[in-house]
């Protein structure tokens, strides 16, 4: 079977056949990746982006003072040994989550109530959702796949990981869609990058190699028959092609994208020989064992180059934190319940104490991440940012009175609790509480973070218009 | 399109909740919650081209103004569930490889089969790779299934290239649910001389062309491009099948759908009947009611409730599991014995095992077999009776008549309350009201008229639900001793007491049957309904009305229905 240039044909495939598709929002915005001078020791800039459902009430989580040598608030003691590698990032918003919002063009959103789905549906777009039940979605593209798009070229066969703790339905939320609610990862304005539950087999996925007996010539043989195979799918694709409508049309695209993406990596030679990442780890019950393996995992691909771009949902927002022991007895009642602090301060303690460990969780992931050296001498942590977070302020205070109010104190999308671990490279100066004043938008942030790895764009989202100020010191 | 005869259903009985037809588009009927929620969604996708007045969506001759054009449906993958069916059915493997891909997601309006939502990415292309590889290998083995369906050839007499084209041909009828042309045949054999020349065995070569066909897109999504002629419009007759069986199986056409398909039986519609009451006869339609009637009625999300655990300790595994399977068999009850399609909201009967049996204070049921039990008593019987729905209904701690009542309108009457208004408060829990039945607490919060307007809708449903606890138990006092109140007054000044009632004034709503039917056909097509499906749907309870309006009576009618029947326009602007 004739090899077939199918690289050609998928951009024919775009403008061809009298087609007007609607290029997706990625490709009008893909962003230069800076060609600078690089060491051979120079192992780049990795990106994770961690998120927590529900908010978090940042009263004792946020220092007095600002920047370095800070006294450590009592939400961030189990941080002390690793003060001097986050940021803690204060007076940053964003905008879109809310439910009215006036945007730079002069229009005006009044969305409503469904701060749960804007919360994490725009909390690595930073774009507005359209607000349906349907199937008409719309987001816009996520930070961590401008990353992706841009950096696939050093780690071609797994250009980013999209992980989660949790299956299962996360829900609509007052008019929204449920893929709102359940995806922080977006491909493009209608695609969320499906996610991975199984530790098992994000290992696979990340260390699965080659048969070690198999020779060279034979490796090459099987490359061809695999080779085969791809190439019929395409020809049956292009047989579709010509018979189908522009939006079935954009469903093919999807598989020819991705029938691409699995030509590359049954090309490539297989895992990591240099690196060992251990042994096949187990699939727990326990989510807090499961996040454990997470971040195992995440800290491997990172450290084996495998990958360079990892995005997270911690947990759903109705989970249950039984293990947190709050008073004397452990949380019994589901997270988004008491988010709310209807029961007042007894329930805001519950969330301080779900919030408390959420910041341990932090701060393995960075232990683990400190504890590689790399080759350039630094640690793999000083060459990576880890945003940690969520996109709400839950911190339920008006004038100094604990309020419970949906679309209010509970959730406000202004001064989003913002964790940065690492120095990406040198590019940020950790150790120090940041503290920006009116509404620094989180797409400047996401700017900034993907500068840090070396991906320039100009603009993010609906506010972001260029890096932020103070990261660098 | 020509124009057709439109049967248009009687208009029922004034409904009780005070809301006419227009409740096709709720928010008209509700001018209190026109300022705070209508997002403006009136008037949009006005049909093009026709002169005069533009038609209305929702109005009420709307439907004799236009002549409705079925949609497309987006080329739609198979989902996690049909993927398992299909390669089950198609290789008699056991494996269930899809259980490991990416959960799909259940937006589009409630369901998990909406082509336009369910996208590819590069995960799930990796799966479809390991999959196909696995299931090739399988099926190349000794004793498999599937070498017995289609590698029964004789390659020492026939000759191996002769059987590799016996097989491409026999599997790909299957797997691509429609004969081969000659290109594609030749395709698949160049696929395996491909291999052979490479040095592949026989088997080796055969298995590499069943993973070119498990992974092209011709197996993984349902193609719907039309018949040749003379109606591009109409479905081709094997996708016809198709849409018959991932409708009622979740699964591939079976070898009768196939038969009929290629004889051009499947256009009749007397065939039709045939086929649909032999499928939901067959056992395969499990997958119906567990998809259909388990996302309808949110039992997925059921999965998911968290009941307090200190206050509710009882509320284990096998209770969950026990209320999720009296849902389903009590639904599918209704549709195999012909029960009226409210028999739903008012039933003389359940399916009980021991343990439900106990939970619900019923005595004299044994053992941890489900069966038919009939009900002595008005409190219980239907599904807002149900602890699957009474659980998912209510918060961890407490019930929530507004949660309930929404649910009502939303899943039951289609007619989902508006948000309610940006910035107010919606948690009625406040100190003020410390020590207030959750009754009191609801009244206090409906003095606000900005609340009123919708809650006066929501909450009189949940109240009339009120003597189930949060985990479905009958009762007559809440936790802090407040004796119960089960009554309500509905806005049109229509009052009652306790759910039989209830069920009772919202069976004869004219938008129940509506509903359901609505619910039946998003779950049938794949795709979010439009203003002009409406239509479609008033024509199918109104065909089910002159038979029985029983539920299989309106699966029937949809099946039969042109929008079933058509693949739509290819060119639908998005």
């Amino acid at each position: 079977m004739k090899k077939k240039s199918w690289h050609l044909s998928r951009r024919l495939f775009l403008g061809g056949a009298g087609a007007t598709i609607a290029l997706p929002l990625f490709e009008s915005m893909i962003p230069t990746r800076r060609r600078v001078a690089r060491a051979a020791t120079d192992t780049g800039v990795r990106l994770a982006f961690i998120y927590v459902p529900n908010g978090m009430i940042r009263t004792n989580l946020m220092p007095t003072a600002v920047g370095a040598g800070y006294t450590l608030p009592s939400g961030l003691a189990s941080l002390a040994d690793l003060q001097d590698d986050f940021c803690v990032l204060s007076g940053i918003a964003n905008k879109v989550g809310g439910g009215s919002y006036t945007y730079p063009d002069g229009t005006t959103s009044s969305d409503g109530p469904g701060d749960h789905a804007r919360d994490t549906g725009t909390f690595l777009t930073a774009a507005r959702l359209k607000k349906t039940s349907g199937d008409d979605i719309r987001n816009g593209i996520s930070v961590d796949q401008v990353a992706a798009n841009a950096l696939r070229e050093f780690t071609p066969e797994l250009p980013s990981i999209e992980l989660a703790t949790k299956e299962g339905s996360y829900g609509g939320d007052s008019g929204y869609a449920p893929i709102y609610k359940s995806n922080i990862s977006w491909a493009s304005a209608t695609m969320p990058m499906p996610k991975a539950t199984n530790p098992q087999s994000v290992f696979d996925r990340l260390f699965a190699g080659i048969d070690p007996t198999a020779t060279a010539m034979e490796l090459e043989r099987r490359r061809r028959l695999d080779q085969s195979v791809l190439d019929y799918c395409i020809e049956d694709m292009h047989d579709l092609e010509r018979r189908l409508g522009t939006r079935d049309r954009e469903k093919l695209d999807e598989y020819l994208t991705s029938i691409e993406q699995l030509e590359v990596r049954l090309a490539a030679s297989g895992g990591g020989a240099s690196c060992d990442p251990g042994t096949r780890p187990g699939d727990p019950s326990d989510f807090r064992q499961k996040t454990d393996i997470f971040y195992d995992l995440i800290t491997m691909a990172f450290q084996c180059d495998r990958t360079r771009v990892a995005s997270m949902i911690l947990q759903k927002d109705n989970s249950v934190y039984d293990f947190v022991n709050v008073d004397g007895s452990n949380i019994s009642s589901a997270h988004h319940q008491i988010s709310h602090l209807d029961g007042g301060a007894a329930d805001a303690r519950k969330i301080m104490a779900i919030n408390e460990w959420q910041m341990q969780s932090f701060g393995s992931l960075l232990r683990k991440m400190q504890a590689v050296t790399e080759a350039d001498g630094a640690t793999l942590l000083d060459n990576s940012l880890i945003l940690f977070g969520g996109g709400m302020d839950a911190t339920g205070d008006r004038d100094g009175d604990l309020i419970s109010e949906a679309s209010g104190p509970v959730h406000r999308h202004t001064n989003m609790p913002l964790f940065l671990g690492g120095r990406g490279g040198g590019a940020v100066t950790s150790g120090r509480h940041i503290e920006w004043t009116g509404a620094e938008p989180v797409a400047d942030l996401y700017i900034s973070m993907l500068a840090a790895a070396g991906v320039d764009v100009d603009t993010f989202g609906v506010e972001g218009t260029g890096p932020i100020s103070q990261l660098a010191g | 399109m020509e124009t057709r005869p439109r049967v248009v259903p009687p208009l029922a009985l004034p409904s009780a909740l005070g809301l006419s037809r227009l409740a096709l588009l709720p928010w008209l009927a509700w001018p209190l919650c026109l300022a705070a929620a209508c997002n403006g969604a009136i008037g949009d996708a006005a049909p093009a081209g026709s002169g005069g007045p533009t038609p209305i969506p929702g109005s009420p001759d709307y439907c004799q103004q236009i002549v409705a054009e079925p949609g497309h449906v987006t080329l739609r993958r198979l989902n996690r569930t049909e993927y398992n069916n299909t390669v089950q059915d198609l290789l008699g493997t056991t494996s269930a490889p899809a259980d490991v891909f990416p959960e799909d997601d259940e937006s589009g309006d409630g369901f998990d089969n909406n082509g336009a939502i369910l996208s590819l990415g590069d995960l799930l292309m990796e799966n479809y790779d390991a999959a196909a590889r696995s299931l090739s290998a399988e099926a190349l083995g000794a004793a498999s299934a599937a070498r017995g369906r289609y590698l029964d050839c004789d390659a020492g007499a026939l000759g191996e290239t002769a059987c590799a084209r016996d097989f491409v041909e026999r599997f790909g009828l299957r797997a691509y649910r429609r004969p081969l042309d000659a290109t594609e045949a030749d395709r698949l054999v160049a696929l395996y001389e491909n291999a052979r020349a490479e040095g592949e065995s026989h088997d080796e070569a055969i298995a590499l062309t069943m993973r070119g066909i498990l992974m092209s897109p011709k197996f993984i999504f349902r193609v719907e491009v039309g018949a040749e002629s003379p109606d591009v419009n109409r479905l081709g007759d094997y996708e016809l099948a198709s849409r018959l069986s991932y409708f009622l199986w979740q699964s591939m056409p079976d070898e009768e759908l196939l038969t009929q398909a290629g004889a051009g039986l499947l256009q009749d519609e007397e065939e039709l009947r045939v086929q649909v009451d032999r499928m939901l006869a067959d056992e395969k339609s499990d997958a119906f009611f567990l998809n259909f009637a388990g996302q309808w009625l949110q039992l997925r999300r059921f999965a998911y409730a968290t009941p307090n655990a200190e206050l509710f300790p009882e509320f284990d595994a096998a209770l969950r599991q026990a209320m999720t399977q009296e849902t389903l068999l009590f639904v599918r009850h209704v549709v195999e014995s012909n029960a009226p399609v409210s028999t739903l909201l008012r039933a003389d009967f359940t399916y009980l095992n021991e343990r439900l049996a106990d939970h619900y204070g019923i005595a004299g049921v044994t053992g941890p077999e489900f069966r038919y039990v009939a009900l002595d008593t008005a409190d219980r019987g239907g599904i807002l009776t149900q602890g699957s729905i009474l659980t998912t209904t209510s918060h961890p701690d407490t019930t929530s008549p507004v949660r309930r009542g929404e649910w009502v309108l939303d899943n039951l009457l289609c007619s989902p309350p508006p948000d309610p208004p940006a910035d107010v408060d919606t948690f009625i829990q406040s100190e003020e009201n410390a020590g207030l039945s959750l009754r009191a607490k609801l009244e206090r919060h409906r003095e606000d008229p900005a609340c009123a307007a919708c809650h006066d809708l929501m909450d009189p449903i949940g109240f009339g639900m009120e003597n189930f606890d949060p985990i479905g138990r009958f009762r007559t006092e809440d936790r802090d001793g407040n004796p119960i109140d089960s009554s309500g007054v509905l806005p049109d000044e229509t009052s009652f007491v306790g759910v039989a009632e209830l069920s009772g004034i919202l069976h004869q709503d004219e938008r129940y049957t509506t509903c359901v039917t609505e619910k039946v056909l998003t779950f049938a097509l794949g795709r979010s309904l439009g203003n002009e499906d409406r239509c479609f749907v008033e024509e199918i309870v109104g065909q089910a009305q002159v038979r029985d309006t029983s539920l299989r009576e309106i699966v029937t009618q949809v099946v039969l229905n042109e929008v079933f029947r058509s693949a739509g326009g290819r060119e639908e602007s998005p």
